[in-house]
């Protein structure tokens, strides 16, 4: 018999809540209803679970209901956001992102090369574009500044609320991939200006296969051209058959971390710093990627006491349950084959079928070796103080025989 | 008899059944994979005792098999590379033991408990395999017509050697100037058709060949690239016909080998 199994990839992906599937089922079963049928009790039952679902996803972000638009997930929104506003102008129009969006973001854009101008900000050592260098981006014709909410592999949180002010002086659309900050950061769509944000119900112990865009429908400017025709569901936005047993998962997982934001925002912050501090204070030859998380720490000590968990997580530099961190002298796989009951990634794909180097890791300019030796760890709403300490025990061994020492 | 021995003998029976009913078949089975710099892990240990109590049940008249071989891979190069990150150490970081290619105490302990003949076990090591890989990589290039070869330049400005099988890209050397690295799937390559012929040589070429080797999940795609490498490499550069040899990829999740994929590459 093996060792048992930790989990430690939620950046991945997250188990579905008991709660969760619970709240899934009869919607598979019973109430298998489709949302659009307006003519019996199903579709009326179907519609209704929608709806609600649609109120929860709405006060995760605190808008209105009619701003959320259900989609398959952030990809999809993504796609929709990019490819919908280059395919809704005639005119050229210049597009800011960063060099370290999720693929689906940049290869949207390069989609869309011909018919319009990109520009990708570098980051920082830490990950973290620059204000300044983005004010001297805008042109123009600058429609659309799309950057993500938080980074899905080093964890840095992007200054959002700047962003959202410069957009709104210069009426400009703005755009975040929120996949891994929602649920983790407490996130006001109209505080931070935010006018279209992408997120994925898997990331915050939902299902696969769903999630949702939100749109300010205030902002006049949005125009997006559908992606998909058919159904007109979504008023328009994303035709289809709506997903009713995803979107109640993706409603019920939304509300449970609504009405518990602060226990999960601990639990989170807590495991991960003691990851951190029983890797890190263990004479090992490891160095961190991403921002500083002593400084996070710090932060949050000194505002504790006078301040709710949703503004300490608006204080954040990372995600609160990030971890990325490079190995000296031996490469990741050396320490995965040896834990394999840990799950833990990387940032080098070594048994994908293409050539994969880290953009993110190479944008933030680590050489080959800090790439293949590099760790990704996300903790997730699962985990136990237990999990961590074997985890840390597990690791600081098998690195030590290794000799990744200092 | 643990799931993996019995799984090994199953497949073993039903790859031999459905050959050619009047060919002779040899069987080789390799475990005990370990790289120098850290010696023999668990896995190592638990994939060779499968390899050799496979081997003695094997041997056995009911099996029918012509010969059974044993092997040991021996990682003396220090790459655990992925797909284009292929980080080797300097020779300042290998210390001078790690380059040893002589299985350690431990593992040949389990060798010399088997009932395989001394002569039927078979230490392989990379760092001959890279050199032999950097030799077959040149003949491609060289003949690169004949060779559905792409190129692509990474940032270093090294050249990286792929080749299309089965309209997938498989990656085989790379190369600055007039100095070449092989890559893992290439390395696995030479190994695998290197087998063959050795094989070959010894029994004719007529009998059957199941090769079966145990690897980690994270190998599991350059083990069964270099199955597809080493038929090319058997038909391109040496003409054989290949049709009698069948190699047969385990991968596993776990040290105790209970979660595993088969994967098998014929012609």
């Amino acid at each position: 018999m093996g060792k048992r199994r930790i989990y430690l990839d939620n950046h991945a992906t997250t188990r579905v809540r008991d709660e969760v599937l619970e709240a899934m089922l009869p919607y598979f079963t019973e109430k298998y209803g489709n949302a659009s049928s307006s003519t019996h009790q199903f579709g009326w039952e179907a519609r209704n679970a929608v709806e609600k679902a649609r109120e929860y996803a709405a006060q995760f972000i605190k808008t209105a209901p009619d701003n959320i638009v259900f989609t398959s997930g952030a990809t999809e929104s993504n796609n929709l956001v990019i490819k919908g506003i280059c395919d809704s102008t005639q005119e050229k129009i210049h597009i800011i992102s960063s060099a370290i969006e999720h693929d689906c973001v940049l290869e949207a854009l390069n989609s869309r090369a011909g018919v319009c101008e990109f520009t990708l900000l570098p980051v920082n050592k830490d990950g973290i574009i620059d204000i300044e260098a983005l004010e001297k981006t805008i042109e123009k014709n600058t429609k659309l500044i799309s950057i993500m909410f938080a980074n899905n592999e080093i964890g840095s949180i992007q200054p959002i609320k700047e962003i959202g002010e410069i957009c709104k002086e210069r009426n400009i659309i703005f755009h975040t991939d929120a996949a891994q900050a929602l649920g983790k950061v407490d996130i006001d769509v109209k505080e931070y200006g935010i006018d279209l944000l992408s997120a994925s119900a898997h990331k915050f112990n939902g299902p696969k296969g769903v999630g949702f865009l939100y749109v300010n429908r205030e902002n006049k400017l949005i125009q997006l051209t559908r992606q998909m025709s058919g159904g007109h569901q979504e008023n328009g936005y994303r035709s289809g058959t709506l997903n009713v047993p995803g979107i109640v998962g993706l409603g019920e997982a939304a509300r449970l971390i609504n009405e518990r934001f602060s226990d999960e925002f601990w639990h989170l912050f807590q495991l991960r710093n003691s990851l951190y501090d029983g890797l890190f204070n263990n004479n090992l030859a490891i160095n961190l990627n991403g921002p500083s998380i002593k400084e996070d720490i710090a932060n949050s000590e000194k505002n504790k006491e006078k301040t709710s968990a949703q503004e300490v997580s608006r204080m954040l530099k990372r995600l609160p349950h990030n971890l990325h961190f490079s190995l000296d002298k031996i490469q990741a796989t050396d320490l995965f084959s040896r834990v394999k009951n840990i799950a833990m990634s990387s940032g080098s794909a070594c048994s994908s079928d293409t050539a994969v180097k880290s953009h993110v890791l190479l944008a933030l300019g680590l050489d080959d070796h800090k790439i293949s030796s590099s760790v990704r760890i996300g903790v997730g709403h699962d985990n136990t103080k237990e999990d961590i300490e074997e985890s840390i025990a597990d690791i600081v061994s098998v690195l030590k025989i290794l000799g990744v020492t200092l | 008899m643990s799931d993996i021995n019995q799984k090994l003998l199953d497949t073993v029976r039903s790859v031999a059944s459905g050959s050619d009913g009047n060919r002779r078949n040899i069987v080789y089975i390799e475990g005990g994979y370990y790289d120098t710099r850290f010696g023999p892990t668990d896995f190592s240990f638990n994939t060779l005792n499968s390899a050799t109590q496979t081997a003695n049940e094997l041997i056995k008249k009911e099996y029918n098999i012509t010969r059974v071989s044993l092997g040991v891979l021996i990682n003396n190069i220090g790459i655990s590379c992925g797909e284009d990150v292929c980080v080797i150490p300097t020779a300042r970081e290998m210390k001078p033991d790690q380059n040893d290619a002589t299985v350690p105490d431990s593992l040949e302990e389990i060798l010399k408990n088997t009932k395989i003949q001394k002569s039927d076990q078979i230490v392989t090591n990379e760092r001959t395999l890279r050199n032999r890989g950097i030799r077959t990589a040149r003949i491609i290039a060289d003949n690169e017509k004949e060779y559905a070869i792409e190129k692509d330049i990474n940032n270093k400005g090294e050249t990286l050697y792929n080749i299309m099988i089965d309209g997938k890209k498989i990656p085989l050397a790379i190369r600055k100037d007039e100095k070449w690295a092989a890559r893992c799937p290439l390395i696995m390559g030479q190994h695998y058709s290197d087998l063959y012929i050795k094989f070959a040589k010894k029994y004719g070429k007529n009998v059957g060949q199941i090769l079966i080797d145990m690897s980690d999940m994270y190998d599991r795609h350059k083990v069964n690239n270099g199955a597809k490498v080493a038929f090319l490499i058997l038909k391109s550069i040496y003409g054989y016909d290949t049709s009698n040899l069948k190699i047969i990829n385990f991968s596993f999740g776990d040290d105790e080998l209970t979660q595993f994929e088969e994967d098998i590459t014929i012609n």
